[in-house]
């Protein structure tokens, strides 16, 4: 074709070689299109050809030391939940907790001379979470505070702090809980105390006039555990809307009422309720433990490492062997990942956590930062359930992004150790546990090493 | 006409294509993981669409790199400006597995002219190997029952800048030099996605290098009978390395194996008859790659030798004669690769043919031409490349020297 145009006219020839250029580059355009937008099958021939210069091994063998930390104080307040009751087991030994709260000071109504009070509760709504044996009748009551809540400097109170009340119980409550239930309300009668309340409103008593004098006279609520038989820790929500005092009255003795006369004192301010912690660890393999010597090896405690909320005991791994690794010459380390597993039939009455987290800490086994990955994503771990045999439920995290750094100025700080947690929040507000095998299996650093 | 503002597009067009080849993921060849990569063959255009003959053929209106003897032939009052590119699909075979992959680049800049009756030059870019392949495979990870997605893939080649002349001594003999400024990079990586790191090697290779040539022409009745002999005394490159290692949380530059690379000494020579626009050649051409060894234990090298045989036949018609005329070219070539891995040479053959097209009155030509071939072989694992590359190859000439000498 382009032979034939070739030999006519001058204006032919000139469009011919325009075509030509166009012709031209529109080829080279298709062809580099063709190369660059088509995604082909993945080239895999010349595989013999190759001499590879990189290989990647896994290691598993570095050893890893398991201990329990115990730590010296966590920060419960502030929580929006209420803990309330004991629990014991062979593992973890006795555990209670009271909580302490103070009311909101309200605006209070104007009560007419005729006006009778009937009772007066506390009210309270479950928050869902709940720990040990719910089938048990619990009996919880509730004190007055003898001394205000302050908070410490750093504007915490912490699972070890307490608050004096007056041994003289408002009132008791005995019930069979349902914390599944968020519609049921426990209330804990105080008709002595209400009459008493009622009578300084209806009366405007000075005592209730101003804020800093309600606050004198009521400087705050504990609620605590009543009865030695309780095996249940409840958790019931701490904020305006769930937890109140209401004062039920009606206007005439004589007339009954068409509606219901209360008169509603909420809860208060939420940073400074806290739930207080009681444990003893003293019949569990963990009694060598206390605020001084607040670590110890699982070799020490059955080979197992002990994780708990509220009380603080967290497991700790560290790397004594890994200062060795930067002997060798011309590796890289691409993945290291640290896997555990929970002792076998540890977990069937007390629920594994769902995620762990895990925290970097120093040689005082403090709970420093969250480890992260490289993109600053937290490192978390999923549960796997081995459904099956049990053998393979374990936990796995990426700590690659810890590794390469701590190896980065060729020195490996055995100190640096990593604690496996809850979640913050979880950890300062419920009682999740787990207990971590320490030997069969052992907790695994597996290292992708590549050499090259 | 050819005016520079028409020359620096097709400069441009060059430097896209050039850019081109380095974002696109081509592949040119597998087997260019070794030394320099394929390496190329100096015949521009019109000997490519002669199974790359041309060592006795001089120059008229393109550039005949393949002998600086040649650039005698240059028209007098003419300037040449030439560039080539090329566009390539090869299907790659082993016994039981094909696959096909697109390469396209461009592959010489020149400029030729004649300074005096005697004297003549060129100079310019042209490719002298490349190396382009991207190799998926699935490795296990040591001490373990997983594996991994590996990717080795190679990128880059080495240029060559010269800058030719040629001086006619007599009436019958002219010898020519070409001073050769090799330069270039060579990219091999292997990586994993999966794991995320890269093992990079990088060397930049250059050096100067001096190639000869001579052309005889005996006429007698119309018959021109040219011999062509080119040689090149062979030069070890300048190399530096500069090779790391990237994982996702550093990049560490670290001692890479040192490669001797070398450009082989070459020798060459070709015969050729012309008459009324009629031309055949042959070509033999050997090079030491002997004198080059490979670290790799599979590899083997040998002294590669290279035949070919050319025919350009003019147009027949009315236009014979004049600057409408067009040229068919047809060849063949056989060569025997300086490779021999796993005692398996990968020898490359092909057929080409093509013409040359006139494309504005006697200024500018364009030369298609089709190449059609095979290198390697299936033989131990091994694979054979069934190709076809299409040349294109613009040829401007202008009078640009005498036209600014009246201006």
């Amino acid at each position: 074709m382009i032979v034939f145009c070739i030999g006519k006219t001058e204006k032919h020839i000139s469009f011919t070689r325009k075509t030509f250029s166009f012709l031209f580059i529109f080829l080279v355009f298709v062809i580099v299109s063709v190369v660059s937008c088509t995604a082909p099958d993945k080239f895999t021939i010349g595989e013999d050809i190759i001499e590879s210069q990189t290989d990647l091994k896994i290691i598993d063998t570095f050893k890893v030391d398991l201990s329990t930390v115990l730590l010296d104080s966590l920060a419960t307040s502030g929580t929006g939940v209420v803990l309330v009751g004991d629990s014991k087991d062979e593992e973890f030994g006795s555990v209670g907790s009271k909580s302490y709260f103070e009311l909101a000071y309200p605006t209070f109504p104007t009560l007419s001379n005729t006006s009778v009070f009937d009772s007066a509760a506390f009210i309270l709504s479950y928050s869902r979470y709940n720990y040990g044996d719910t089938t048990v009748l619990m009996s919880v009551g509730i004190h007055q505070l003898t001394e205000r809540i302050t908070l410490n400097e750093s504007g915490y109170l912490y699972n070890n702090s307490s608050v004096a009340y007056s041994s003289e119980v408002l009132g008791t409550k005995l019930f069979y809980p349902r914390p599944e239930s968020r519609d049921t309300i426990v209330s804990i009668p105080v008709n002595e105390f209400g009459k008493t309340f009622y009578g300084l409103i209806k009366t405007k008593d000075e005592v209730i006039s101003t804020e800093d004098l309600f606050f004198d006279h009521f400087k705050g609520f504990a609620i605590t555990s009543e009865s030695g038989n309780n095996n249940a820790i409840i958790g019931f929500s701490a904020d305006t809307n769930h937890l109140s005092l209401k004062i039920y009255y009606h206007i005439d003795k004589d007339v009954p009422d068409a509606t219901e006369r209360v008169i509603k004192i909420p809860f208060g301010t939420k940073s400074v309720q806290f739930n207080g912690i009681q444990y003893d660890l003293s019949k569990t393999m963990l009694n060598k433990l206390n605020a001084t010597d607040n670590v110890v090896l699982s070799s020490q405690t059955g080979n197992k490492a002990f994780l708990q909320g509220m009380i603080g005991l967290i497991p700790k791994v560290q790397f004594p062997t890994m200062q060795n690794i930067l002997l060798e010459n011309r590796w890289k380390i691409v993945k290291a990942e640290l896997v555990i597993a929970p002792v076998n039939a540890s977990y069937s009455l007390y629920k594994l956590p769902t995620q762990l987290y895990l925290y970097n800490s120093d040689k005082h086994s403090d709970m420093n930062s969250l480890l992260t990955l490289e993109s600053g994503t937290t490192v978390v771990s999923s549960l796997s359930v081995d459904d099956l045999y049990n053998e393979n439920t374990r936990y796995t995290f990426d700590i690659t992004f810890f590794m390469t750094s701590e190896l980065s100025d060729s020195y490996f700080d055995y100190d640096h150790g990593i604690l496996i947690g809850l979640k913050q929040s979880e950890f300062l507000s419920t009682f999740g546990r787990m207990l971590i095998e320490g030997k069969n299996p052992a907790v695994k650093l597996r290292l992708y090493y590549l050499t090259y | 006409m050819c005016t520079p503002v028409k020359t620096f597009s097709l400069v441009i067009i060059f430097s896209i294509l050039l850019g081109l080849k380095a974002t696109a993921q081509l592949t040119s060849s597998p087997y260019s993981i070794f030394g320099m990569g394929s390496i190329e063959e100096n015949g521009f255009g019109e000997s490519k669409a002669m199974g790359g003959t041309g060592i006795a053929f001089m120059s008229g209106h393109s550039v005949n790199f393949l002998n600086p003897a040649s650039y005698n032939g240059f028209d007098s009052l003419a300037t040449v400006f030439e560039l080539g590119l090329f566009g390539k699909y090869t299907s790659f075979n082993t016994i039981n597995n094909s696959q096909g992959r697109l390469d396209a680049s461009a592959k010489y800049i020149a400029m030729g002219f004649k300074i005096t009756r005697k004297l003549a030059t060129s100079f310019g870019l042209a490719s002298y190997s490349t190396i382009g392949y991207n190799i998926n495979v699935t490795s296990p990870v040591e001490s373990s029952v997983l594996t991994y997605n590996k990717t080795f893939s190679g990128e880059g080649g080495v240029n060559q800048l010269f800058l030719g002349s040629s001086y006619k001594i007599t009436n019958s003999l002219v010898f020519g030099i070409n001073a050769v400024y090799f330069f270039g990079t060579i990219t091999h990586s292997e990586s994993s996605v999966d794991y995320n790191y890269t093992l990079k090697g990088l060397t930049y290779l250059s050096n100067i290098n001096l190639n000869y040539g001579l052309n005889y022409q005996i006429t007698n009745g119309g018959w021109k009978y040219n011999i062509g002999l080119i040689y090149n005394n062979g030069k070890t490159l300048t190399t530096r390395d500069a090779s790391t290692i990237t994982t996702s949380t550093s990049i560490e530059t670290i001692k890479s194996k040192t490669n001797i690379f070398k450009i082989p000494k070459d020798y060459g020579i070709g015969l050729a008859i012309e008459k009324d626009y009629f031309k055949v050649g042959v070509d033999y051409e050997l090079k030491r790659w002997k004198d080059v060894e490979f670290s790799n234990p599979l590899l083997e090298t040998r002294n590669s030798n290279r035949y070919s045989l050319g025919i350009e036949i003019p147009s027949l018609g009315l236009n014979r004669g004049t600057s409408k005329m067009i040229f068919y070219r047809l060849g063949a070539e056989y060569s025997g690769s300086y490779l021999i891995i796993d005692k398996v040479p990968i020898n490359y053959r092909s057929v080409s043919f093509g013409a040359g097209i006139p494309v504005k009155g006697d200024l500018s030509v364009i030369n298609l031409s089709l190449e059609l071939g095979k290198n390697g072989s299936k033989q131990n694992g091994l694979f054979q490349e069934n190709f076809c590359t299409l040349h294109i190859d613009i040829s401007l000439k202008g009078h640009w020297f005498i036209k600014w000498k009246y201006e």
